[in-house]
């Protein structure tokens, strides 16, 4: 693998099998370094096997993880001292009392700053006399990034830290995750569900879809170059030869007479092409949200397998 | 940073080991009472002036607990490795810059610490109690079963140690280590019972025989379960 100087995070062939089923295939993850990385994928679609590999929670059955300039099977000492991550719920010691934790974070790891831990335990306002497992799902979150931000790391990773906040918490959780990133020149991966809070942080993104990477790029060129078409044609036409028209149609949807289109890497001599293929002459175009992309990016990957 | 880990072992372990500690203590505690309570109603003079047969049988009550407080060695062993799993806390642990090797040394560390305290102090009981107290002046009389006991705690501990590192919860590993280690105990005795070239050994032999098979096994035991623990946390794919 070279060691290419833009990357935060690179991944080669990375792979994890757990018995006969495939979780993770050949994934070749490129974050590039500063950028706000959204890891995007269904339920059951490799998303946190693929990040418990990348801090090492998880040995990979091939391939190989890079964390800037280490080889986290090589040195992964050295490669987590560059991490702080987020799990989807806290897994610091439940017993033990905020300002323990802290202690023992303190005593641990070198790089710990104890004027930013405290810092940050004022500003999210955590009572470090209370105890971990006492803490309501929204502070227990935000310990986590504290936890995760207070030495200071290059790359912060996030596996779906808003899972089960309710909308307020998570529009905190997100703002404190986007100050984060601004606060110093960081990296940030981070998988959720909430796409519209994806949309609204990231610059890049990583849609993967049952293990494999089926889109990454950046957030703007995804969503200036998927657009959906709205046809009219004049006789029925089947997807079959929609799809012939133009490879990069990757949803197709019906109603009575009208087909939508959702089209990838658009131009528009290739909407005017299919346009004109399909003697329609009503023809709309319109841009999608990240959500809408999404899902047609990953119906149309489901309709091409079947 | 190993010091931070040891302290935080030690509190994972601290209830575990509490029950160990009171398990040695209270069957002689039990025994000093029921003494100093007969004493009483006998009129057998002050409290604290045992007779040499009362001092004998608090040093057999204390051999006792130190034999009882085996049973929960198994929970110290879980305690470190199993419940870190249960309550996920491995994976804050896995996801910090620190090797994994130096997470277990410090849980090793403790786990040998918390067995050799009760073994060290039954162990110089013995040693500072009178000798003959079997009615028998040699002193293997009194350190033979005390080194049956010893490896039985060990043996246990070995079990809980490698069990804990399979199994997510501290209760069943706990639970089976108890069951593989008096399963071996009442198998050697059944053994003596039935196979039978161990029935012919000659009567004067036969406890001592057994006492040594029952020291293999618990060593047995003790070593692979000590050692085959540590690979497979070392070893597996996810901590």
């Amino acid at each position: 693998m070279s060691d290419t100087p833009g990357l935060a995070i690179e991944t080669t062939g990375l792979s994890r099998r757990f018995g006969k089923h495939l979780a993770v295939d050949g994934l070749n993850l490129a974050v590039p370094r500063g950028a706000i990385y959204g890891f995007i994928g269904l339920n059951g679609a490799g998303k946190s096997t693929t990040i418990r590999m990348l801090i090492g929670l998880l040995a990979p059955s091939a391939g190989s993880v890079r964390i800037r300039d280490t080889e986290l099977a090589r040195d992964p000492v050295a490669a987590k001292a560059r991490v702080g991550y987020v799990p989807d719920r806290p897994t610091a010691y439940p017993w033990m009392r905020v300002r323990e934790v802290l202690a023992f974070c303190e005593g641990v790891i070198p790089s710990w700053s104890p004027t930013l831990a405290s810092h940050l335990l004022k500003k999210y306002r955590i009572d470090p006399r209370s105890r971990i497992r006492s803490l309501s799902k929204g502070t227990g979150a935000k310990l986590s990034l504290l936890l995760a931000l207070a030495h200071d790391p290059e790359i912060l990773i996030l596996d779906e830290p808003t899972d089960g906040l309710d909308p307020i918490a998570r529009d905190e959780f997100f703002e404190e995750v986007l100050r984060a990133s601004l606060d110093s020149p960081r990296t940030v991966l981070i998988s959720s569900h909430s796409l519209q809070d994806i949309q609204r942080a990231t610059d890049h993104l990583g849609f993967l879809h049952n293990g494999r990477l089926i889109f990454q790029g950046a957030t703007d060129d995804l969503l200036s170059s998927t657009k959906r078409l709205r046809l009219m044609p004049q006789s029925p036409i089947d997807d079959g030869t929609l799809r012939k028209l133009s490879p990069d149609i990757s949803h197709i949807a019906r109603e009575g007479r009208a087909v939508t289109l959702t089209l990838r890497n658009f131009t528009p001599a290739a909407a005017e092409s299919l346009r004109s293929a399909s003697h329609s002459p009503v023809f709309d175009i319109a841009d999608l949200s990240l959500d809408d992309a999404f899902k047609d990016i990953v119906k149309g990957m489901e309709t091409t397998c079947s | 940073m190993f010091l931070t880990l040891l302290r935080k072992d030690w509190r994972l372990a601290k209830p575990a080991f509490w029950l160990t500690f009171s398990l040695v203590f209270v069957p002689p505690l039990v025994g000093v009472l029921l003494t100093a309570y007969s004493r009483i109603f006998d009129n057998a003079g002050p409290l604290w002036r045992y007779s040499n047969d009362d001092h004998h049988s608090l040093i057999e009550l204390f051999l006792g607990g130190y034999l009882m407080s085996g049973l929960a060695i198994p929970a110290v062993a879980a305690s470190l490795l199993a419940r870190e799993r249960r309550e996920r806390s491995h994976a804050f642990l896995a996801s910090l810059p620190i090797s994994r090797s130096r997470i277990l040394a410090s849980k090793g560390v403790v786990a040998l610490m918390l067995f050799a305290i009760p073994t060290a102090i039954a162990w110089t009981t013995a040693s500072l109690s009178n000798p003959s107290f079997y009615g028998n002046a040699r002193m293997e009389n009194l350190f033979t079963p005390l080194l049956v006991e010893t490896a039985f705690f060990f043996g246990i501990g070995g079990l809980g140690w490698i069990l804990a590192s399979i199994l997510p919860s501290e209760v069943l590993s706990s639970a089976a280590a108890l069951v593989l280690a008096i399963t071996a105990f009442f198998g050697v005795i059944l053994a003596f019972a039935v196979v039978p070239s161990l029935r012919n050994i000659a009567p004067g032999q036969i406890e001592e025989t057994r006492n040594l098979i029952l020291i293999a096994i618990y060593c047995f035991f003790a070593l692979t379960g000590i050692t085959g623990g540590t690979l497979i946390s070392c070893l597996r794919s996810s901590p």
